[in-house]
């Protein structure tokens, strides 16, 4: 091996104490979901969720002391395995990175298990909801600490599959499974160039070590070598791996299906946690982004957080719209990574894991309301089909769910970027960052600023659009079914369980817990050391400006619009479908890809059936031949022998004929034998 | 005294004179007769040929071949005593059971 | 001629014409008779080749044996006078002798004899008796044994066949 793949000294490092701690945060899921999974049957509901829920919040009481005690990097490396004498080996990183996102990813899991105490309680299957939960959450901080890209490649599909166990959770019903189905496949088909990229830089480096890559690795050099160098081409196909995971435009279209599972799973995965593995993998990995590499990550990133917004302008489904929304500002990461402000990328990573997990169990508390009011008209013996995802038959809900209206309002300031809430300082640190790039970069660069900021208004006029659906005006499910009256009072205030997750992270999405100056991030505090602060940013005051104009006017649209029209009425009906059906970008898939291997499959199988019809041709043929053979063999050889023996029977009978029994007669041919004999023995001697 | 192809001679009209009862007589007695014949003319032959020899192999074979002959015709009248037992005739044109059917 | 030759003519004529009436007659005491005439022409010829013992055998064993049993045999099968008087096909006889006897002759007609013309046997001083029998005894007696063995398996097995014993057998099955 040694002519092949280089070899490059990678040294072991023994792990600290911060390293072993984190290594216990890391196995504690691992017991619970293995306890969970094997033995969650016989434990009694209730144990085995706050069983669940109390591992989660000692878990982050150890994360939090984690980051405070944490300085400098801390880099453990073990042989994982060896074969001959090349050694494969694990490393856990600890950084300002890994200890924050440990202490989000932790803190949102312990809200959402409180949360799904209550949510998941006596629903179907539920012994297995908490041991996926505990997969997960395991499998992300396997992502969050690893500095292996193998070891992170294994959690990754680790996370892909929680991800469709949860998506799939109740599986009876044909939208979950077809959505758990579709989402795995097309974070499989991302995940190959995933392992492309391991394959490319275990061949340029002869180890997957990320630290030990990083130090060896010049993109700007490589790029100058050659347009399509080695280390180019690896960061691409990272890049691809994500665009999988993290919902980049085309294969973002199992996100919004991926609503079909329960309300916490979609807080906690498609909002938080899972769907930013992909940010923080390139965040890691920044370092093989360069040139055209990057270009791609800005355009499609772009591209993304445009189209997804506008499908969540016509989606009636409470959920989808979210979901359209995570898509839009994943967009927004990945085009903040593309440019090279990964602080801001980083940070708005973290806002956005707050309110958008708030936003998602706000949903989930009225989604949960309406099916307390189902369940009360079940009771009362009357049952009707209920959509309670539509968002047409809600409405009103700000005078009886108050604090719900609450938790709903903080999260959606922060999402649309008003000022006093952390999602402003993120979002204009990322349009800073943007801008920044565009006074450097050429004339096309303005345009995708042009639509970032385009983007941020559709932002706000689709939220404000959702949030007037749900809270303001009348209960509308009345309107249409009058039966619905007397159970409307069974709409109010969930349990406290639900209430406080809830409350807990709109607190977290107001601007105090980021940057003491509400209007700009520079000095943030438990988050300073996460900024690797090597360019100090040019607090441009426009763009904050700008920004909250441009939201300001949309916000009024949609408060004009949608204030006193029938939600009913679909106007721009081909539009509706345009967005409804993804662009039709399944369509195109499908033409695209699957028809021709489809078609080549058959066309395998003709051919196939023809050699088939060959070969039997050929057997035929033998049996033919073997026949003609065998009639040969009868009736030409046998036939042969046959007449010889009759030919010779026919004279011996022919003679016999002469002798009349009398032995005279014998005696006379005996004579003519003895006599021809003699003429014979005469004729020689 | 007498030069040997004279007992040749004789032999051979001898040998085909018993032939030729041996092949027209339908009597088996006469067959016999023909055949006894048959033998002596053998017999002319080698003491004919064995009056050259210093040793005595001509006399010797000639006496062994009228052992031989003596015994067979005794074997043959057995035969025909039986036969006449049987059949009835000594018919040669009448006793046909060696015939193939 | 010399007398030798003379007797030698007289004997053979003898021989020859006694086997035709054999071959010709009608009566089986005839042919009889005339067997024992060809047997006594046959044994005078053995004295003229010098072997005056196989002519004394030849007599003993032939005439007073074979001859004997002969008419043994004779006597025993005799039906009815018509069927001793058989009939016979002349041309066919004498076809056959003529052809047997030119065949034979014209096979050996190449032979070419060089045997001396002999005046005295060699064997009359000593007696060719006394010399046969000494050659018997010494230098040929396993042929000898073998003769005798030979001759009481015939006697037995004649005797076995002509008897009632195999009649009763074939009569049992």
């Amino acid at each position: 091996m040694s002519g092949i793949i280089p070899h490059i000294e990678v040294p072991l490092l023994a792990a600290d104490g911060i390293s072993r701690l984190a290594l216990t945060i890391f196995f504690m899921p691992v017991i619970t979901f293995a306890v969970l999974f094997f033995a969650g049957k016989n434990i009694p509901a209730s144990i085995r969720s706050w069983l669940a829920t109390v591992v989660m919040g000692v878990m982050f009481l150890l994360s939090v002391y984690v980051h405070i005690n944490l300085e400098g990097t801390h880099l453990s490396r073990w042989i994982w395995f060896e074969i001959g004498s090349i050694k494969f080996t694990t490393s856990l990183l600890l950084s300002n990175y890994s200890s924050t996102m440990m202490v989000i990813a932790t803190f949102v899991s312990f809200m959402v298990h409180v949360y799904s105490v209550q949510y998941m309680k006596e629903r179907r299957n539920h012994s297995k909801y908490f041991p996926y939960l505990a997969l997960f959450v395991s499998s992300m901080l396997g992502i969050i600490l690893s500095d292996n890209l193998l070891i992170t490649f294994i959690f990754w599909e680790l996370v892909g599959l929680a991800s469709f166990l949860l998506i799939g959770f109740w599986y009876e019903k044909d939208s979950s499974a077809a959505a758990a189905k579709k989402a795995f496949l097309y974070n499989k088909f991302a995940d190959l160039a995933f392992v492309i990229a391991i394959m490319i830089l275990y061949g340029v480096y002869g180890t997957t070590e990320i630290s030990i890559i990083q130090q060896y690795t010049n993109i700007g050099s490589a790029l100058e070598t050659s347009v399509f160098a080695l280390p180019v081409l690896a960061g691409l196909a990272i890049w691809f791996a994500t665009v999988g995971k993290s919902a980049q435009f085309p294969l973002y279209v199992w996100l919004p299906d991926a609503m079909a599972g329960p309300t916490p799973v979609s807080a906690l995965l498609h909002a938080a946690t899972m769907v930013a593995a992909g940010v923080f993998l390139l965040l890691k990995t920044s370092f093989l982004l360069g040139g055209w590499v990057s270009n791609i990550i800005v355009i499609i990133g772009c591209i993304t957080a445009l189209l997804a917004a506008l499908q969540a302008i016509r989606t009636f489904d409470a959920k989808k719209v979210l979901a359209f929304s995570t898509v839009s500002q994943l967009g927004y990461m990945m085009m903040a990574v593309g440019v090279g402000a990964t602080d801001a990328a980083f940070f708005h990573l973290a806002t956005h894991a707050f309110f958008k997990a708030c936003l998602f169990l706000s949903v989930g508390a009225v989604i949960h309301a309406m099916h307390h009011m189902q369940s009360h008209q079940f009771d009362h013996g009357q049952y009707k089909e209920l959509d309670t995802l539509d968002m047409r038959l809600m409405g009103g809900f700000r005078k009886t769910m108050p604090i719900t209206f609450v938790s709903y309002s903080i999260a959606y300031a922060a999402l649309i970027g008003l000022p006093f809430f952390s999602g402003f300082l993120s979002k204009d640190a990322i349009l800073s960052g943007l801008y920044d790039w565009a006074c450097l970069t050429g004339t096309w660069s303005w345009l995708i600023v042009a639509s970032a900021f385009t983007t941020v208004g559709i932002t706000a006029f689709y939220m404000t659009r959702q949030f007037i659906l749900i809270f303001f005006g009348d209960f509308r499910l009345m309107k249409i079914d009058v039966s619905y009256k007397k159970f409307f009072e069974h709409i109010k205030e969930n349990e406290w369980l639900i209430n406080v997750p809830m409350m807990l992270l709109a607190l977290l999405s107001i601007w105090f817990f980021f940057s003491i100056n509400p209007l700009h991030a520079q000095t943030g505090w438990w988050m300073k050391q996460s900024f690797i602060s090597d360019h100090i940013h040019d607090f441009h005051i426009f763009i904050p400006i700008i920004a909250i104009c441009i939201t300001t006017i949309a916000l009024w649209i949609a408060f004009t619009k949608y204030k006193a029209v029938d939600a009913f009425v679909d106007t721009r009906a081909h539009l509706t479908h345009l967005f409804a059906h993804n662009y039709y970008i399944e369509k195109g898939i499908e033409a695209v890809v699957i028809k021709p291997v489809f078609v080549l499959a058959k066309v395998c199988s003709e051919t196939d059936s023809m050699i088939n019809h060959i070969i039997h041709g050929k057997v035929y043929f033998f049996i033919l031949f073997a026949q003609i053979a065998d009639v040969f063999d009868r009736w030409v050889v046998d036939g042969l022998v046959h007449f010889i023996v009759g030919l010779s029977r026919f004279i011996g009978s022919y003679f016999r004929s002469y002798l009349k029994g009398e032995i005279q007669g014998y005696f006379y041919f005996t004579l003519i034998a003895f006599a021809l004999l003699l003429l014979l023995l005469g004729w020689y001697l | 005294m007498i030069p040997v192809d004279y007992y040749i001679i004789v032999s051979i009209l001898l040998f085909s004179i018993g032939s030729a009862i041996v092949f027209t007589r339908r009597n088996i007695l006469y067959v016999l007769m023909g055949i006894e014949l048959i033998f002596n003319a053998a017999n002319i032959n080698l003491v004919a040929f064995g009056q050259f020899e210093p040793y005595l192999n001509g006399q010797l074979f000639s006496m062994l071949v009228i052992t031989v002959a003596a015994a067979e015709s005794v074997v043959a009248l057995a035969i025909v005593i039986v036969l006449f037992k049987k059949l009835n005739t000594i018919d040669l044109s009448e006793i046909k059971n060696l015939k193939e059917k | 001629m010399t007398l030798i030759q003379i007797v030698f003519f007289f004997f053979s004529i003898q021989l020859l014409g006694s086997a035709l009436v054999i071959l010709f007659t009608r009566n089986v005491v005839y042919a009889a008779i005339a067997l024992m005439s060809t047997l006594l022409g046959v044994a005078a010829l053995f004295v003229i080749a010098g072997s005056d013992l196989l002519a004394v055998v030849q007599l003993v064993v032939y005439v007073g044996g074979v001859l004997i049993l002969l008419l043994f045999g004779v006597l025993y099968t005799y039906r009815d006078p018509e069927t001793y008087y058989e009939k016979k096909n002349i041309l066919l006889s004498i076809a056959t002798v003529i052809g047997i006897s030119i065949a034979l002759l014209f096979l050996l007609r190449d032979l070419a004899f060089d045997f001396p013309l002999l005046h005295a046997s060699p064997f009359d001083q000593k007696g060719i008796t006394k010399a046969t029998g000494y050659y018997w005894i010494t230098d040929k007696v396993v042929v000898f044994e073998v003769v005798a063995v030979f001759l009481l398996i015939v006697l037995v097995g004649a005797g076995w066949i002509a008897s009632k014993v195999l009649e009763q057998n074939k009569r049992a099955q």
